[in-house]
């Protein structure tokens, strides 16, 4: 309410174009070239917003990012943006803007009685507070309650682009920059580009300088890259191009960083109408406005004088001069949502009250170079006055200009001394961080600015500490007794200035392409035949349903009919790793468990990878084509998983000569499961002789199927007599339309991964990642007689014979029946000792339609021995009674998987 | 974003590489006369030198081939790349 326009003046506005807006639901006009803030000043708003923690009224205090209280919602539905200094939006006509962090509104805030309960509110208060219950019982009204502004929660309209640039130079001026100077740095301007603040504006007439308009550096990064922020169309306007994040790779980059003048620190230094002096030089100068009818200037005497001048000749009343650098402080200020007076102490001691509508401050001088600070740069600290000054860190950053900052203003003994005055004087205005939080964080033993900033969260705001990470540092190395030279504001991390997600995220893949979905061969088949689709890495048929049959019954009706007669599995996710050369085979003894240089062409054999832990990686058969050929099955989701391990292996430890290659996709995989599944594929006339003793359980055979080269693998996941036909990708959806003409008269029926969990239960086949975990080692599951006479070092071999290798209590892989034959075990639960310990766990489980019983799998202590034992099954408050029984439940002589 | 080269491919962004470790640890063997103490260092000892470090990286996103780089932890400068398998470049000097 304090500044008002004056009838002439304003650098950058145009009086005679008026533009209309919107704030906090009321309408205003202000001028073009106006600043939201300024126009806001000049229509008299002058508290803009409510503080984080306490609520209390703010006003601008700043200029530009640095900006700190002065933050808005700009704009509505999806080109709403959050926490929008309001110092750095240009105004438009119609621009819509309200309050963050306030309701109903900034003069009247229901949560503004968080100041009555300000004792309670003080450093690390949720840390000490909310520990009990839980956090997580307050979890829910604390984050209602602490957020600033909203994210839009409906997708932008606009547009963001994304340009990569590489440059020799790159500068980044947020001040003038001296030509001269310049041009010592480079070795011509036509290798330079600029990105200039738009509050520098004498830059232009350099010539031959090639500059980004409206673009912000917000990121230095690793070897010289810097993310910038172009602000091409600001207005909400659909589909236009809103912002454009710029990747500048620099050979070099010269930074002019702008001195930042800090506040005072007294009690109520954060009333609206107090304000830097950098702030009421821009509102009076650019925007032609007075910050008060009747101003106190504070801070050093010179600058004080020189701007009071200013004031008197713009028609404004000085009320007082204080001259910081003179022993002379201010103490503190009173008014309800703005100042009305404030005590100022004199180098005699005494103290009296000036009447005032305004307090334009200056506390000193710090170089703003949180870009710099990305970069490892650092600040370095005058002993004597506590000044900071820039020092350059790497060889590729060099700073240009002002990079000594000035001595900052001392902070009136009263204040430090009297709780009541230091609980009201603010150091971090937007995080709410007095002068009796540092106090207490010292007294709690947190002596450093960084454990300052963790516990009292000063310099966490929007502004990155452009405003309080000085007198922060300054006023605990006082408190805490510690060398002042020792005591420098923290890092800077980015991004230097608030930067939109939709900017960091420009073309980038969004909505589907954030993952693709990954679709198998003959995917238009299945869904043809009925296959409800879920994501298993892969889209894959869960089930197959025609008639609105429940997942449960269609999986049931699937794992009885593969049983009955035959299924049809479409497996082509399947890994396929092929691996190649004359020492394929020694290579391969090395990647697996078991030997696999003896195995016979046309073979297949099942193997596991550990992990150097000795514990299970993965599973699959291998099958020898060749003599120098060999083709890896490995797990579905798992393939480029196994195909990055093994190559890393060739590569680095075991450099034979093998090639390897990830064939994954090259080859589609249907599987043919059932008692009838040799008569189905004899029926397809293929050119491979499918004789029982000639064609064996774990054989290979390569051919034709429907004029195509294919292959075929006696292989089982599902305990049933069973093929797997691989053809080229190219050919699926020919070769299952051929292969289901054939079968589905002879009453083949396609099955899912539901009905295929199911049978590998039954059968007592493991999942690894289900049914192992991160400890599990082959002698758990079965695979310990093997290994050991093995010549062959193979990964993880070491860590088998560690003693934790050997011990009895290990957890090993059995099955489990309920005694209720109706009960399916629940997946998860644990298997409890007297105690109620857990000593295994259950990983999966399933009901049997063709034994007619709850199938299960689990970990068990010392599982192997305990066949026949009762054991109570507990899981979310609920015990079963279920006996251990060897893994395989169905055909454990294995009769129908060598039919 | 560091930059590193690919001895194949040449400088390519940090994105397109996966980070192997430190080079130094070497896989020891042949396992029955390895102690438990050395075998536990193999696994689980590194030593995140604060300066140049010798590590492996792959390039991933592109040839897929395993190479060594020195690179000093405390200001990412980073050295030619030698291929697995070749002797390795120098320590860069401080």
């Amino acid at each position: 309410m304090s500044a008002f326009r004056l009838p002439a003046g304003g650098s950058s506005i145009d009086r005679s174009r008026k533009l209309g807006f919107t704030f906090a639901g009321r309408s205003y006009s202000g001028f073009d070239g106006d600043t939201l803030a300024s126009a806001l000043a000049a229509n008299g708003v002058s508290v803009l917003g409510r503080s984080f923690k306490y609520h209390r009224p703010r006003g601008q205090v700043a200029t530009g990012h640095a900006e700190t209280n002065a933050l808005v919602q700009l704009e509505q539905d999806g080109f709403s943006t959050a926490n929008v200094p309001a110092t750095t939006i240009r105004l438009y006509d119609g621009l819509v803007a309200d309050p963050v962090n306030c309701s109903p509104s900034p003069r009247f805030d229901v949560l503004a009685i968080n100041q009555l309960a300000a004792p309670l509110l003080s450093a690390g208060f949720y840390y000490k507070t909310f520990m009990q219950p839980s956090w997580h019982f307050f979890e829910g009204f604390i984050r209602r309650a602490a957020g600033l502004g909203r994210s839009a929660a409906i997708p932008d309209p606009q547009r963001y682009g994304v340009r990569h640039a590489r440059v020799k130079t790159l500068l980044v001026a947020n001040a003038p920059v001296d030509a001269a100077e310049l041009d010592r740095h480079i070795d011509g301007r036509d290798d330079l580009l600029a990105l200039v603040d738009g509050a520098v504006s004498d830059f232009q007439a350099m010539a031959g300088v090639q500059t980004l308009p409206n673009t912000r550096a917000v990121a230095l990064l690793d070897h010289g890259l810097v993310l910038a922020v172009e602000t091409v169309c600001a207005e909400p306007v659909e589909g236009t191009l809103r912002e454009k994040l710029h990747l500048i790779r620099a050979e070099k980059i010269l930074l002019a960083p702008a001195l930042q003048d800090q506040p005072l620190v007294f009690a109520n230094n954060d009333r609206p109408g107090i304000l830097l002096l950098s702030a009421a030089r821009d509102m009076l100068e650019t925007h032609g406005i007075a910050p008060g009818r009747h101003v106190v200037v504070a801070g050093p005497e010179a600058e004080t004088h020189a701007f009071a001048d200013r004031l008197r000749s713009a028609g404004t009343e000085v009320a007082a001069t204080i001259a910081t650098d003179r022993g002379e402080c201010l103490i503190e200020a009173r008014g309800r949502s703005g100042v009305n007076r404030v005590r100022v102490s004199r180098p005699d001691g005494q103290a009296q009250w000036v009447s005032c509508d305004s307090i334009v401050m200056q506390g000193g001088m710090t170089p703003a170079i949180q870009l710099f600070l990305q970069d490892g740069g650092r600040f370095v600290r005058n002993a004597e006055d506590g000044s900071l000054t820039a020092s350059s860190a790497s060889d590729r950053v060099t700073l240009l200009g002002k990079t000594q900052g000035t001595p900052a203003a001392p902070v009136a003994a009263e204040i430090l001394q009297r709780a009541k005055l230091a609980k009201k004087s603010f150091v971090d205005f937007q995080t709410d961080v007095t002068v009796a939080d540092i106090q207490q964080a010292v007294a709690e033993g947190y002596e450093t600015p960084d454990h300052l900033k963790r516990y009292t969260v000063l310099g966490m705001g929007t502004d990155q500490g452009r405003l309080s990470a000085m007198n922060g540092a300054r006023i605990l190395a006082e408190e805490a007794a510690r060398p002042l030279a020792h005591t420098l504001p923290t890092k800077a991390r980015p991004p230097a200035i608030p930067t939109s997600f939709a900017a960091l995220g420009a073309r980038r893949p969004t909505g589907e392409l954030i993952r693709p979905r990954r679709l198998m061969p003959a995917d238009a088949f299945h869904r043809e035949l009925g296959a409800v689709m879920d994501d298993y890495g892969w889209e894959r048929p869960s089930h197959y349903t025609t008639r609105g049959e429940t997942i449960h019954d269609a999986a049931q009706r699937e794992a009885r009919a593969v049983r009955e007669t035959a299924g049809l599995f479409d497996g082509s996710p399947l890994g396929k790793i092929e691996v190649k050369g004359p020492q394929a085979g020694a290579f391969l003894d090395h990647i697996y468990v078991g030997r696999m240089s003896t195995l016979k062409q046309g073979k297949v054999r099942y193997g596991l990878m550990l992990n150097e832990n000795g514990s299970v990686f993965d599973d699959g058969v291998v099958m020898r084509l060749g003599e120098n050929h060999y083709l890896l099955n490995c797990t579905s989701g798992h393939a480029d998983r196994v195909f990055a391990w093994v190559d890393e292996y060739r590569q680095c430890i075991w450099p034979y000569d093998v090639l390897v290659q990830n064939v994954t996709s090259h080859w589609a995989t249907f599987g043919i499961a059932g008692p009838r599944a040799r008569d189905i594929l004899t029926a397809c006339d293929l050119d491979f002789d499918l004789e029982r003793d000639r064609f064996p359980h774990m054989a290979v055979r390569e051919g034709s199927f429907a004029d195509q080269h294919a292959r075929i693998a006696r292989v089982s996941f599902s305990g049933e007599l069973s093929y797997e036909l691989s053809v080229p990708v190219t050919a699926a959806m020919d070769a299952l339309g051929h292969l289901w003409r054939v079968a589905e008269p002879l009453g083949i029926v396609p099955y899912g991964i539901e009905a295929l969990e199911i049978l590998r239960v039954e059968k007592g086949y493991l999942h690894v990642g289900a049914d192992t975990d991160s400890e599990t080692q082959p002698g758990d599951i079965g695979f310990g007689a093997f290994w050991p006479k093995k010549p062959a070092d193979f990964i993880g071999r070491r860590s088998l014979l560690r003693a934790p290798a050997q011990r009895a209590d290990r957890k090993q892989l059995v099955g489990l029946r309920a005694d209720d034959d109706r009960t399916v075990l629940p997946m998860g639960g644990h298997i409890i000792d007297d105690d109620g310990g857990s000593i295994g766990w259950i990983g999966s489980s399933y009901y049997s339609p063709n034994l007619r019983r709850g199938v299960t799998l689990a970990m068990l202590e010392a599982g192997q021995g305990r066949h026949g034992e009762r054991v109570t099954v507990f899981s979310l408050g609920d015990r079963w009674q279920a006996t251990v029984s060897p893994p395989t439940a169905f055909d454990s002589e294995n009769i129908r998987v060598n039919a | 974003m560091m930059q590193l080269r690919c001895p194949y491919c040449g400088e390519r962004d940090e994105t397109e590489f996966r980070f192997g470790g430190p080079a130094a640890i070497i896989r020891p063997g042949p396992p029955e006369q390895v102690s438990d103490e050395a075998w536990a260092d193999f696994l689980y000892q590194m030593n995140n030198e604060a300066g140049w470090q010798a590590e492996r990286w792959c390039h991933v996103g592109g040839c897929g081939s395993w190479f060594h780089i020195w690179r000093h932890t405390l200001t990412h400068d980073v050295s030619q790349p030698t291929l697995v398998g070749r002797p390795m470049a120098e320590r860069p000097v401080e």
